[in-house]
Parts: structure tokens; C-alpha cells; sequence
């Protein structure tokens, strides 16, 4: 369906001069970088830095106040969130969202259907289309669920799930979507080592199923292990771009972040 | 537990005929205020927004029905789809303004316009009657064989009507766009970023739970023979929200039991009429603290020892 639209020359997704201001505070500031496509970009960088906001302008969960975001050639500027949806951009959220009293494959189901072309009348006549899109959410779900890890869980409410599970859950629902990019906020935080290093196994195989990945992370040493690249914000702007290595290496980012930890 | 409404319905509806005038007043009463209770049980309980102009709905479909034959001459059936037209359009018009609009913004203009319509309704002398109303209503014309003239006849259309409404609801929130209502009421933002279109999906809940309203608006004016702008003040849709709540949000049995508790027991029991807003807060504030889930969520683990099987439990995860 996308392919229509491929301007195969463009770069994958182009963050191009993105600019925000609350109240006047200049939240994201002139940000440009470039994914490739089957990439894992890390966006790194101290609190308050613009990771997150970064996030949010690209998915459309608030407008810009300069700057475009291009997927392949096709500008998203301007889109609601769920038509960014459409145009195959899933995201997860920080401190894990899902839908608390839905059982968990309720949830994956929810993000399997809502995209699937249906008009009201046949949805709710319920005839053979409609019930095709509900069978193959079933499916989906269950593809999904067995691919997370979290097919055990499937009857179980969603709310009641550990916090680990839950965001595990919350990019459970981002797959059902079968995105072209995952944009994720903060995959790992509340993880402990074990947990993390099962998340992080799990965006390498996400990026090995054909889907870029784009994370925020606070835990610098795990984005160093499974990102191809780097992007570095600092006070809403970007200080440096590069592989692992050269971000580390770069004098900027280790005044403005990476000085504080030895290890990293 | 749909499947239990329905059956229960049908068993009323063969009862009826042994049963005396008075209570098949009463029955059509609590069956008519059963379809508006229905119509907030979608808003509320499925797409997660409380709308205190309901009432609005319902007058502005009784209202138009009736002027149309007591000025125009026109048949019941012919009026009715008019009606109905024109509460879907109005709900259209106010919906796709609000429903932009996040937070408490919705409940209020809802609200505003519920007391728009009412003083419409109260003040356009010339052709509303104002405040006394429109008086002399006659039931529906018989059609198709059928006649209405008797109040078992007329008990049947609103059971008719409110079965066909309530399979009509079943399929609705079985389908995906119900399960994308029910997605939206559980987390607005996780839903729209899936891709629900959030805007679309509450205007449809909107125009659906205001069609179903208006069906029980169309009923009004026959059964009660008159009609008054106080009818269809906030009260009434507080009213439903009442019913909806106590019956059991999130189910569309509730809506029907809650009507069947707070129109049929009180009348019943021949409570003064003075003592329902008092039994009502007290009812509310006794299901909220004690039975979250209504009545229905107290009736359900009941219904799956009385051998309900698989059968009750999946329905409560539906719900």
C-alpha cells in the first residue's frame, strides 16, 4: 500500500529542523537526523532534553512549531496521531500504556484491527469482511503474543500484569500494527539486568523482522550495546550523531552526559 | 447475558396479555425509559462519555414526531424516520464540534445543549405549546395489520422496539468499532496512536446512542399523550446516567436493569413520588462504594453458579 507513495531516493524517515516551544521554553530545537531503514538509532541524552518531545512531534502527539518529519518521502507533518499510525509509524509509551481491563490479547487484537480498511455498516452487520478482520486479529494476536513471550498471559487482564509484562504488552500492541518503524520510549526502564537484556534481544529480533527501530533510553550502557547509531540531545538540541564508538568518543557528550558515567 | 435480556423480553412479552391494565402501564413505562437507558448505556459505558443533554435527544425526536402530526397531519410512520433523521443530524452538528474537544469540554457544551433544546422547547410558543406542551396525542396509526389503539398493543411496539434496539446494540459492540469504543474508554491516547481515529469514533457513539434515544423519543408522545419541555431537562438525562450506573457500566443488560429498578420497583412499591430523587442519590452512592460493577456485576458470579458455564464468564470479559 506504502509502496505508492516510496520515493525509493528519500531516506527512510527524515527528521528535518523540528522545533518546539512550550510557553517559551524551546523544548526540541532545530533537531535534524536521518534513519535508515533496518536500523537501531538511539536518542540519548540528560533529562529534559528533548527525547521524549522528539518522540511525540514525530508520532503526532503534538504539532511542531517548524520543521518537517518525512517517511520515505512522504511528509507526516500535520497528521493526527492515528493517521501517522496508518502510514506505519507505531510507538510505545513511557511507564507502559495498555489498556487496563482488556484481557492481554484484547489488547493486541485492538492494535491488529484498527487499521484493517472496514466501513461502519459492514463492521456492524457483521457479515463476512467483518468477520475476517476479527479473525485475522485473533491470528495476529497469537503470532504476536508467541513471539513476545507473552502467549502464557493471553487470558490474563491486562492491568494486572507486572510492570515488565505491561511493557512488554505495550510493544506487543505496537508489532500487532506491523509498523514499518517502532518508535520506542524507554523499553527498558523499571527493567531489572535480566528483563533488560531479554528487551534488548527482543528490539535486535524486532530489527531482524524488518522493522526499524528508533529508542529513547536512559540506560546508556544498553543503547551502546544494540544501537547502529547514536543521536545526542542536549537542552533540546542535537550535540552529535554517530556509531557507538564515535559518541562516546565525542567531547561534547561527554561534558554534557557522558562524563558522569565512567563505564558507559 | 444479551442472550438473557432477549429471552426475558420474550417471556414478557407472552406474559403480557395475563396481566392488568395498570401493569402494563407500568411495564410500557419502564420499558420505554429501558431504550433511553440503553442509549446511555453505549455513550457511557462503551465509548466512556457521559452526555447530560440525553434528554435533548429524546424531546427533540418526540417533539418533532408530534408536530409533524398534529400540524402537518402526517401518519406516525411517516413522521418517524423524520424525526430520527433529525436527531442523528443534530447530534452530527453538536458532535463534530465537541467531540474535537478533549476533557470536560464535551459534558459541558452536551450540557448547554440540552438546556438549549429544553428552552426551544419551553419558549417557541407559536409552535411547541411552551410550557404546557402539546396535548391529545393519539397512538400510532395501525399499519401493516397492525393496530396500536389498545395499551397491550402499544406495550408490544416499545418491547418490539427496544429488543430490535438492544440486538441491534449487541451486534454494534461486538463488532469492531465497539471494541475500538471499548479501547478509546480504557486509554484515549494509547488507542488514537493504534490508529483510532478518536474524533470519528465518538461522533459515531454519539449519532448511534442519539438514534436510539430519539426511538424512545418518537414512543413518548403516544404513550404519555402529552408532552412538556420539563420532561426532557437534565434531570431526565441525569436519570439515565443513574440507571446506567446502578444497572452496571460497560454491559448492555444494565442499562435494562436499571431502568427496571429505579421506573418499575419504586412505582411498585407505590413510593411517593417525592422520595424517588432522594432513593436514587442514596441508590447511587450505595452501588458505586459497594458494587462497582452494578447490579449486574453483582448478579453475574449468580448467573454462572445457576449454570452459565463458559457462557457468563465470557461475557464478563467481554464487558
Amino acid at each position: 500500500m506504502t509502496e505508492r507513495i516510496t520515493d525509493k531516493g528519500a531516506p527512510f524517515l527524515e527528521v528535518q529542523g523540528l522545533t518546539r516551544r512550550f510557553h517559551g521554553v524551546v523544548a526540541v530545537n532545530e533537531v535534524s537526523f536521518q534513519v535508515q531503514r533496518g536500523e537501531i538509532v538511539g536518542l540519548i541524552g540528560p533529562n529534559g532534553a528533548g527525547k521524549t518531545t522528539t518522540f511525540n512531534l514525530i508520532s503526532g502527539r503534538f504539532p511542531s512549531n517548524a520543521g518537517s518529519v518525512r517517511l520515505q518521502g512522504q511528509l507526516l507533518t500535520g497528521l493526527r496521531p492515528d493517521q501517522i499510525a496508518a502510514c506505519g509509524i507505531a510507538r510505545t509509551f513511557q511507564g507502559a500504556r495498555v489498556f487496563p481491563k482488556l484481557s492481554v490479547a484484547a489488547n493486541v487484537e485492538v492494535g491488529a484491527m484498527a487499521l484493517q480498511p472496514l466501513g461502519l455498516w459492514a463492521d456492524w452487520l457483521g457479515g463476512a469482511q467483518a468477520r475476517a478482520v476479527q479473525e485475522q486479529a485473533r491470528q495476529r494476536s497469537q503470532e504476536v503474543l508467541a513471539w513476545t513471550g507473552l502467549a502464557e498471559l493471553a487470558e490474563e487482564t491486562a492491568g494486572s500484569l507486572s510492570y515488565a509484562h505491561q511493557s512488554l504488552l505495550g510493544i506487543a500492541i505496537a508489532l500487532a500494527l506491523k509498523p514499518q518503524l517502532l518508535l520506542l520510549d524507554e523499553p527498558f526502564a523499571g527493567m531489572n539486568t535480566t528483563e533488560t537484556q531479554r528487551a534488548a534481544n527482543m528490539v535486535r529480533r524486532i530489527r531482524d523482522a524488518g522493522i526499524t527501530v528508533v529508542l529513547v533510553e536512559h540506560d546508556v550502557p544498553s543503547v551502546m550495546r544494540i544501537c547502529d547509531r547514536i543521536v545526542v540531545l542536549d537542552q533540546g538540541s542535537k550535540i552529535a550523531e554517530g556509531t557507538p564508538q564515535e559518541v562516546r568518543a565525542h567531547e561534547r557528550v561527554i561534558q554534557a552526559y557522558l562524563g558522569v558515567e565512567d563505564d558507559a | 447475558m444479551s442472550r438473557t435480556v432477549l429471552i426475558g423480553l420474550l417471556l414478557l412479552g407472552l406474559l403480557a396479555p395475563a396481566l392488568s391494565d395498570y401493569q402494563i402501564y407500568l411495564l410500557t413505562l419502564t420499558l420505554l425509559w429501558s431504550i433511553l437507558a440503553l442509549s446511555m448505556g453505549l455513550l457511557l459505558g462503551y465509548a466512556g462519555e457521559i452526555n447530560f443533554g440525553q434528554a435533548a435527544f429524546v424531546g427533540i425526536a418526540a417533539y418533532v414526531s408530534t408536530l409533524l402530526r398534529l400540524k402537518l397531519g402526517w401518519s406516525f410512520w411517516a413522521a418517524a424516520p423524520v424525526a430520527l433523521a433529525v436527531v442523528v443530524l443534530c447530534a452530527a452538528a453538536v458532535g463534530s464540534i465537541t467531540m474535537r474537544l478533549r476533557g470536560p469540554f464535551f459534558v459541558l457544551v452536551m450540557l448547554a445543549f440540552g438546556e438549549i433544546v429544553r428552552l426551544i422547547l419551553a419558549n417557541w410558543q407559536e409552535v411547541t405549546g411552551g410550557p404546557v406542551g402539546l396535548r391529545q396525542i393519539t397512538p400510532p396509526e395501525p399499519v401493516l395489520g397492525l393496530a396500536f389503539d389498545t395499551k397491550l398493543s402499544f406495550f408490544y411496539l416499545v418491547l418490539v422496539v427496544l429488543a430490535l434496539s438492544t440486538l441491534a446494540l449487541i451486534a454494534l459492540v461486538r463488532s469492531r468499532t465497539g471494541r475500538m469504543f471499548v479501547a478509546m474508554r480504557e486509554d484515549e491516547t494509547l488507542a488514537e496512536f493504534v490508529g483510532v481515529g478518536l474524533s470519528r469514533h465518538k461522533l459515531i457513539a454519539l449519532c448511534i446512542s442519539a438514534f436510539i434515544a430519539g426511538l424512545g423519543g418518537l414512543l413518548m408522545g403516544p404513550f404519555l399523550t402529552v408532552l412538556a419541555p420539563n420532561q426532557f431537562s437534565i434531570f431526565a438525562s441525569v436519570d439515565m446516567v443513574v440507571m446506567v450506573i446502578v444497572g452496571g457500566i460497560g454491559t448492555l443488560a444494565g442499562p435494562l436493569l436499571g431502568a427496571i429498578f429505579l421506573i418499575y420497583v419504586p412505582e411498585l412499591l407505590s413510593f411517593a413520588r417525592e422520595m424517588r430523587p432522594i432513593m436514587m442519590g442514596v441508590l447511587l452512592i450505595v452501588v458505586t462504594l459497594f458494587l462497582p460493577g452494578g447490579l449486574i456485576g453483582g448478579l453475574l458470579p449468580l448467573l454462572r453458579r445457576l449454570g452459565g458455564r463458559g457462557a457468563a464468564r465470557k461475557e464478563a470479559q467481554h464487558d
